[in-house]
């Protein structure tokens, strides 16, 4: 019961993670139709600014976290800019070149946080230190607020979407951009706040993952596949689809690890991809997805 | 962070000064002054080459940071002392960026382009994996450092050795003083989940059941997890429970499994296998964990906790001297493996000379209880590219931070009554050793 | 963004008491009566081009005066649905001048058109499927989105000018019947309190019956004094309801007139009237 108990939990809070950078890639390719894969770079440059200035420069928590989400925030607004720098409404984005630029984005992020923070892994502060036992399941803290902030933050953005005109004007993008322009919504503003607030998500994905799973320069693209996968798998609703997407993937993974012996570890590493495969090809609607409403 | 020895190599790409404009001047410069009878006939000597190819991106990027400053650290001592019979050892050095085919290339100019006598490197398993032929197509010795050994494939050992013991398998060993000095008898498991930490979960297995232990389970968890709690809640669940605890891993997740083991319960001793061997990577293992982790090590790494008596502590002392006076930090194990791999090559071209073939028949047949930093001899054969006995090394535990002398693994060997003969069937069935 | 909105709850039902319908005349333009001579859109020897390829528009001048509905009549690929793009900003200009109450906007992007109140009603009514109708209305006034009582007061006008969309409020917008669909793309570009309203093909893929509808909708809008570009297809419909026509062939202008003059020309007759 402790050990199911134990996995249960550490399929959640890992998800939550999932979640998170899928619900990144989910705004932005609703609003822009890019898939930015970068969004698992936002996680890696967020936490080690994060890490570095609140240990390194000993600044307290909430300024090193105010200053970490200006600093992505303009990365997200570089991202938009780049990708789409010679967008026109009668010129629309190319996706090919978009993903190709935001793939070599990675790469550079990737190089930078080499040559910045070095090879080695580090971490941030925690949220809250410590465990808590639950029938037997060992719960660390930090995982917690891990989970309940990632559900936080995807209420929030539910309600943004549905009620506030930044939401609205988002999912009529989804829809249809050019309709969306000729209704007076500047599009390319849609774009650029989407980037922005999933830059902001990634890095707040970034800080709260780094006391427990550590951060190295080449998590940014762990982060990308782990987020794709969720997005992909949960399906078309912006926020839900990803946030049951990377709940279902953090289960599935870890569900695994009640085989006994080191087979459910062996598994745990393929068979996230082959699932993405199996819904690729039979269910590429996702799990949430539906007929869509034409 | 001295950089002084630095600057001819890496950082990060191979273009170093000997295809630089400066360098070009410079040796202009050299032979003007040879033309003029300025130069001693010592330096108008050509040099000897030596090549370090090693991988300074990635994971195990903090080991061949330390294993270059070793090697030039040797290299350096020669060359102060006026070189090999006049000749000075010029260093070529590049990196692998962790990449295998890479690498290859890399070897293959050294040996072609550079025609260097010898090449110290590669360290990574992964990047020798993939290029492990490299040296006998091109007949220059490599001088490896890998921490499975036992992987590279038979035909290529002859002109690829290991600067130090099969070191997950020396590790593994440790068993035996949990069970002669902490009477363990019942252990469990964790390991990464791939082809490296299956391996060594079967020499564990295998350790345990020739020294009368029980292996339980061996349970894997992917090397980046981080949350390896459900692995350890299933161990701790064990009826009846397990006495030992064997880690598997390196870098943050074997030091997250060595602490997690508190928050599962599971408070018993740990014989922890893998990379963390350096202080960088022992400094978040909780003093409470620490103390009751064990592990092999290299004797350099606990020269201050040594018995006085040991036969090798003088040497290991005045490396860890030496080296701290050099580079103004602590010496590690991979900083006397360093070391060990240059002065084997240099060992070598002293006694045969530049000559890549003689250097690598020299060093499988001729080099007899050749003495190492890590303070250990070896006696390398064709069969036996080690030469070292892995018993050869000590227990130490994590203690403040750094590494503290607990016994002499040979001794728990001795005290269990296992045979030499069984030591050297079962290196032969992990491969370590050639049949 | 910032701007708050207004509550769902908020929005009432309001179409149950009837509210004055904005088609009966009553919202006459101040302006439109006065002045005919200095038109509220005016098309300067404009020509266009998709990336890279020939002029699909070469030349043309319009204009549309207040209060007026002008119709653009032409075969398929004539270049009528090239010109309203153009007007709206999706396609740029390869040469001439878009002046629209006096100011040039020609190089102005889509969303700023709007907000100057040149309103287009696409071509297949572009419905934003999932969203429900009364969110596709409320984004029609996107542009007025930091006014939520004005805004709400226009969707009580819409909804009583189209009282099934009412009833359907909050069903989402792609399963609506074409002439639901049609409806709700009008309503949107009277939530955007157009100046000037660009109509593109209003009758494309619809019911004979819902046509008819539909044309009576338009020809209510011209009776309030809304100036009207109709592009359209159906030029039998067009010209019923229109003051003034054009008609394209091959991206340029080949006759212009009053509608009874063009609606009893021969050519214009044989061509597009299809009798």
């Amino acid at each position: 019961m402790a050990e199911f108990l134990q996995v249960l939990f550490t399929g959640l809070s890992q998800g939550g993670i999932y979640a998170l950078i899928g619900i990144g890639f989910s705004l932005v390719n609703m609003s822009t139709r890019v898939l930015n894969l970068a969004q698992g770079s936002y996680a890696l440059l967020g936490g080690f600014v994060f890490l570095t200035l609140a240990t390194r420069y000993g600044l307290p928590l909430w300024a090193a976290l105010a200053l970490v989400l200006v600093f992505v925030a303009m990365l997200g607004v570089v991202t938009e800019r780049i990708v789409s720098l010679r967008v026109r409404p009668w010129r629309p984005i190319s996706h090919d070149m978009a993903i190709l630029t935001t793939l070599a984005l990675v790469v550079v992020a990737e190089g930078a946080a080499f040559l910045i923070w070095g090879p080695d892994p580090q971490r941030g502060p925690a949220l809250q230190r410590g465990v808590v036992n639950v029938l037997g399941a060992i719960l660390i803290w930090q995982s917690v607020w891990m989970l309940v902030i990632t559900l936080v933050i995807a209420a929030g953005l539910q309600w943004l979407l549905i009620r506030t005109w930044l939401g609205r004007s988002m999912r009529a993008c989804a829809q249809n951009p050019l309709t969306a322009a000729l209704l007076g919504i500047d599009v390319r503003r849609v774009g650029m706040a989407a980037f922005t607030l999933s830059a902001v998500i990634g890095a707040l994905a970034g800080m709260l993952v780094s006391p427990i799973t550590w951060l190295d320069y080449q998590i940014g693209g762990e982060f990308m596949l782990k987020g794709v996968l969720a997005y992909l798998l949960g399906g078309e609703l912006a926020i839900a689809g990803p946030l049951v997407g990377g709940l279902v993937l953090g289960l599935v993974e870890n569900l695994f690890l009640l085989f006994p012996g080191a087979t459910g570890g062996l598994l745990k590493q393929v068979v996230p991809m082959a699932l993405l495969i199996v819904m690729l090809v039979w269910r590429p609607q996702g799990l949430l997805g539906g007929p869509r409403a034409r | 962070m001295s950089t002084t020895a630095r600057t001819d190599r890496i950082v990060p790409s191979d273009r170093t000064s000997r295809h630089a404009p400066g360098s070009r001047i410079s040796s202009l410069a050299f032979a003007a002054m040879a033309a003029l009878g300025l130069c001693s006939a010592a330096q108008a000597q050509e040099p000897i080459k030596l090549g370090i190819l090693l991988t300074h991106v990635g994971p195990t990027a903090i080991f061949a940071r330390y294993e270059d400053k070793g090697a030039r650290m040797r290299i350096d001592e020669v060359n102060r002392a006026g070189g090999i019979k006049g000749r000075r050892i010029e260093v070529i050095g590049y990196d692998t960026e962790g990449k295998p085919d890479r690498a290859g290339t890399l070897f293959r100019r050294l040996a072609q382009e550079d025609k260097v006598s010898a090449v110290i490197g590669p360290d990574s398993i992964y990047v020798l994996l993939g290029m492990s032929s490299v040296p006998t197509e091109s007949k220059v010795f490599s001088m490896a450092a890998p921490g499975n050994y036992e992987l590279v494939p038979m035909k290529d050992r002859q002109w690829v050795a290991s600067a130090w013991t099969a070191n997950g398998y020396t590790m593994v060993l440790g068993l035996a003083w949990l069970k002669d000095k902490l009477r363990v008898g019942r252990v469990g498991m964790l390991t990464t989940a791939d082809s490296i930490g299956e391996m060594i979960g079967r020499e564990a297995t295998d350790t345990a059941k020739m020294l009368g232990m029980e292996m339980v389970q061996v349970l894997a968890q992917p090397a980046s997890d981080r949350d390896l709690l459900p692995s350890l809640t299933k161990l701790n669940g064990m009826k009846p429970g397990i006495e030992g605890l064997v880690v598997f891993g390196s870098g943050p997740y074997g030091t997250i499994a060595m602490n997690q083991t508190d928050l599962a319960g599971v408070n018993v001793p740990i014989l922890y296998i893998g990379g963390n061997i350096i202080p960088e990577l022992i400094k978040d293992v909780t003093p409470e964990t620490g103390k009751r982790t064990f592990l092999t090590v290299a004797r350099n790494v606990v020269a201050d906790t040594l018995p006085a008596s040991d036969p090798y502590i003088a040497a290991a002392k005045k490396f860890n001297a030496d080296y701290q006076a050099k580079y103004k930090e602590t010496p590690t194990q991979p900083s006397a493996v360093g070391y060990d791999m240059a002065s084997t090559v240099i060992d070598a071209i002293e006694n045969v000379g530049s000559d890549p073939v003689k250097i690598r028949d020299y060093i499988y047949t001729k080099q007899k209880d050749f003495p190492m930093a890590q303070g250990i001899r070896t006696n390398r054969t064709p069969s036996d590219a080690y030469g070292i006995d892995p018993r050869d090394v000590v227990v130490a535990s994590i203690e403040g931070g750094r590494f503290v002398f607990k016994g002499y693994l040979k001794d728990s060997y001795k005290a269990l009554g296992i045979k030499d003969e069984a030591i050297t069937e079962q290196m032969r069935r992990f491969k370590m050793l050639a049949d | 963004m910032s701007a708050e909105t207004p509550s769902d709850d908020a929005i009432s039902p309001a179409c149950a008491s009837p509210a004055p319908s904005p088609t009966k005349g009553s919202r006459a333009s101040p302006v439109a009566a006065g002045a005919p001579a200095s038109p509220i859109l005016s098309i300067e020897r404009l020509s266009a081009a998709y990336d890279g390829s020939l002029p699909v528009l070469e030349d043309v001048s319009l204009e549309l005066a207040r209060g007026e509905l002008v119709a653009v009549l032409g075969a398929n690929g004539a270049g009528k649905s090239t010109l309203l793009r153009t007007l709206s900003g999706l396609l740029p200009c390869l040469a001439g001048r878009i002046i629209f109450e006096g100011v040039d906007i020609t190089r102005l992007a889509p969303d700023r058109r709007v907000v100057r109140g040149l309103v287009q009603v696409p071509e297949g009514r572009q419905m934003l499927a999932a969203l429900t109708v009364e969110e596709n209305l409320l984004l029609g006034g996107y542009v007025h989105r930091r006014d939520p009582a004005g805004l709400r007061r226009t969707l009580d006008e819409v909804f009583a000018l189209f009282p099934r969309l009412s009833e359907r409020r909050t069903q989402a917008a792609g399963l609506l019947s074409g002439g639901e669909q049609q409806m709700v793309a009008l309503g949107r570009a009277m939530m955007g309190r157009p100046r000037a309203l660009l109509l593109d093909e209003p009758s494309f893929g619809l019911a004979p019956k819902v046509v008819s509808d539909t044309f009576r909708v338009i020809d209510g809008l011209r009776s309030s004094g809304l100036p009207i570009l109709l592009i359209e297809q159906n030029a039998s419909k067009a010209l019923a309801v229109a003051d003034r026509a054009v008609v394209l062939r091959a991206g340029r202008v080949v006759a212009r007139g009053t509608a009874a003059e063009l609606a009893a020309s021969e050519e214009v007759r044989r061509s597009y009237l299809g009798d």
